[in-house]
């Protein structure tokens, strides 16, 4: 084993999860190229990366789906190398499309999946009926799932990850796609399910869905974690919340950005066209003294507003260079905080 | 949870979703009565011509080719279960692989039935009859699901393991017309040209057809038979190990 295992978490048998030294190659491809974690039970993990990271590999792995190349992989206390049938009975799995049947009522789909893991007609009904009313969707329930909005789609496609009580969940990008309503949502219900003791990895490449909801993250690049730590840890390495401000006329830019130095901005670092962004730890007062300094200083402002690090900034702060892989343009730029 | 319980809760879920795509499943089940009508308008003078009862000949003919079309079928709904994600869902729980196969090849064996039903129905106001006792109608009933169990094991191969129908509908669509063209369905082999005939003989569409004409001849079927059972045990196991292969690398 190349692996140097001081390296390499020390175990716990509390983990829910507990990955070291994980590698696996597609032909040329390296997918994971030694990777380590853990998640303590009853807690939420996120895997934060770009596109292409391993993020989805590494779901496979832990879910049984996928053998690595090398590397231990313990899910919920069991072996997942050698007693996958032991890991199976443990996790529910959310992959990230949301994987019902399009044709089926959200009641059948989860009755299905109950008369699968072993429950009698009656308790099958009775399972999908609390799971139903947990997730909202008893109103629903008789429709074909077809008729269902986007946001309804994922909470069923979760609830039905449940259905056999699962110690551990893999919700892999569980938000992409859905309008901010139904993502916090779908927050809420994960929230919920960590306060009954459900330990949880989630990916995703949204750095305020990171935020919002893992109580620890690890950052993927490459195949491999190139941070581990608390959400607060992370985002004091990239510097926190900013306020940035953009000139109707550009040939002021530089004239606003001097006169806000004074609030942290950094003038030489200003382009003709950019935006002038100044530190903003303090909050939304920061934005009223912008507004009041450009106001002053005659200076009209075509946008002012408090916005939160990207991925790609916290990719620029930890490895010096942008995200890859981010072609769709999400989670690129600067994105508006959620007032 | 036994595997069986396992597989009659798929197996009702594919009926179910069967069922909610009546247009789909009418096709199915029809198309090849509808076939049969069209062969027999066309062929029927130049087979009499030949000495030849089209009346007789073709359903069996029609017959397989209508399970080429259902193994289609049961491909591209593999497919669609890998592409969504369901495939994937089952691997990660404690869910037999056994019974995911089971369950899927018992819908396209129920659907294959009614198939077989309309088409002897159609057939039977065209002239087929069974001239045997009843021993050969469940053996021609049982080769037929043999068949479509050892199609669909192989385009379920397919689909598992390109997760794509439109693929697995493309590939399929020019080697199944072939094979239906390049057999004794229609013709006899003899009247093939000399190069070709060997091989129209002993493809498994010409195997399979003539083994279901000698069953419901009645009469002697030790020379068509084991021939076209063996075919079609090959091709089960060899599309069953692709199709558990393929499965197990579907994530």
């Amino acid at each position: 084993m190349p692996d140097s295992p001081e390296l390499a978490p020390t175990p716990d048998e509390g983990d829910a999860v507990h990955v070291s030294g994980l590698r696996k190659a597609f032909g040329e491809q390296v997918a994971l190229d030694g990777l380590s974690f853990r998640a303590a039970a009853g807690s939420i993990l996120g895997l934060l990366g770009p596109n292409g990271a391993g993020k989805t590999t590494t779901v496979n792995v832990l879910s049984t789906l996928l053998r690595p190349d090398a590397g231990s992989v313990r899910v919920a206390g069991h072996d997942a190398l050698r007693d996958p049938a032991a890991v199976r009975r443990e996790i529910g799995l959310t992959g990230q499309y949301a994987a019902v049947d399009a044709d089926l009522t959200g009641r059948e789909s989860l009755t299905m999946f109950a008369r699968l893991l072993g429950r009698g007609r009656h308790d099958a009904r009775r399972r999908a009926d609390e799971l139903l009313e947990a997730f909202d969707l008893l109103d629903a329930a008789d429709r074909r799932v077809k008729g269902y909005s986007g946001g309804m789609r994922r909470r069923l496609d979760l609830a039905v990850s449940l259905v056999g009580r699962p110690r551990v969940l893999f919700l892999d990008e569980p938000t992409t796609g859905l309008d901010p309503r139904s993502r916090m949502a779908l927050w809420e219900v994960v929230r919920r399910l960590r306060a009954d003791g459900v330990a949880i990895v989630l990916t995703t490449q949204y750095l305020e869905e990171a935020d919002a909801l893992a109580d620890r993250l690890v950052v993927i690049d490459h195949g491999r974690a190139i941070a581990d730590g608390t959400p607060d840890e992370l985002k004091a390495r990239v510097g926190g919340r900013f306020c940035e401000a953009v000139p109707v006329d550009p040939a002021r830019t530089r004239e606003l950005a001097s006169l806000l130095a004074g609030l942290g901005a950094e003038p030489e670092a200003v382009s003709d066209d950019g935006p002038v962004r100044c530190p903003a730890a303090g909050g939304a007062g920061v934005v009223g003294e912008v507004v009041a300094i450009a106001e002053r200083a005659g200076i009209e402002l075509r946008d002012v507003g408090l916005r939160q690090p990207t991925l790609d900034d916290v990719f620029l702060a930890l490895t010096g260079s942008h995200a890859p892989g981010e072609g769709d343009g999400d989670g690129t730029g600067p994105r508006e905080v959620a007032a | 949870m036994s595997t069986l319980a396992q597989a009659s809760t798929w197996w009702g879920r594919n009926v179910r979703l069967m069922l909610r795509n009546p247009a789909g499943v009418g096709g199915a089940v029809m198309t090849p009565a509808v076939f049969l009508l069209c062969f027999t308008a066309l062929f029927d003078r130049i087979l009499a011509a030949q000495g030849l009862d089209a009346g007789q000949r073709l359903p069996p003919a029609v017959l397989v080719q209508g399970l080429m079309a259902a193994g289609t079928g049961a491909g591209v709904l593999a497919a669609i279960d890998a592409r969504t994600g369901m495939v994937a869902r089952s691997r990660a729980l404690p869910v037999s692989r056994a019974s995911v196969f089971l369950g899927r090849l018992g819908a396209d064996a129920l659907r294959f039935l009614l198939t077989t039903a309309a088409l002897l129905l159609v057939g039977a106001l065209l002239g087929f009859g069974f001239h045997g006792g009843a021993l050969y109608v469940v053996a021609f009933v049982a080769l037929a699901l043999l068949s479509v169990t050892a199609y669909a094991t192989a385009c379920i191969w397919l689909g598992f393991a390109t997760r794509d129908e439109e693929i697995v509908m493309s590939i399929l669509a020019l080697p199944f017309l072939l094979l239906f063209m390049l057999s004794s369905g229609i013709v006899p082999a003899e009247r093939f040209p000399d190069w070709i005939e060997p091989l129209i003989r002993e493809s498994p569409i010409s195997r399979t057809i003539e083994a279901l004409r000698a069953l419901a001849e009645g009469g002697d079927v030790a020379a068509t038979l084991p021939v076209a059972v063996a075919w079609l045990v090959g091709l089960t196991a060899l599309g069953g190990a692709g199709a558990v292969r393929a499965y197990g690398r579907t994530s």
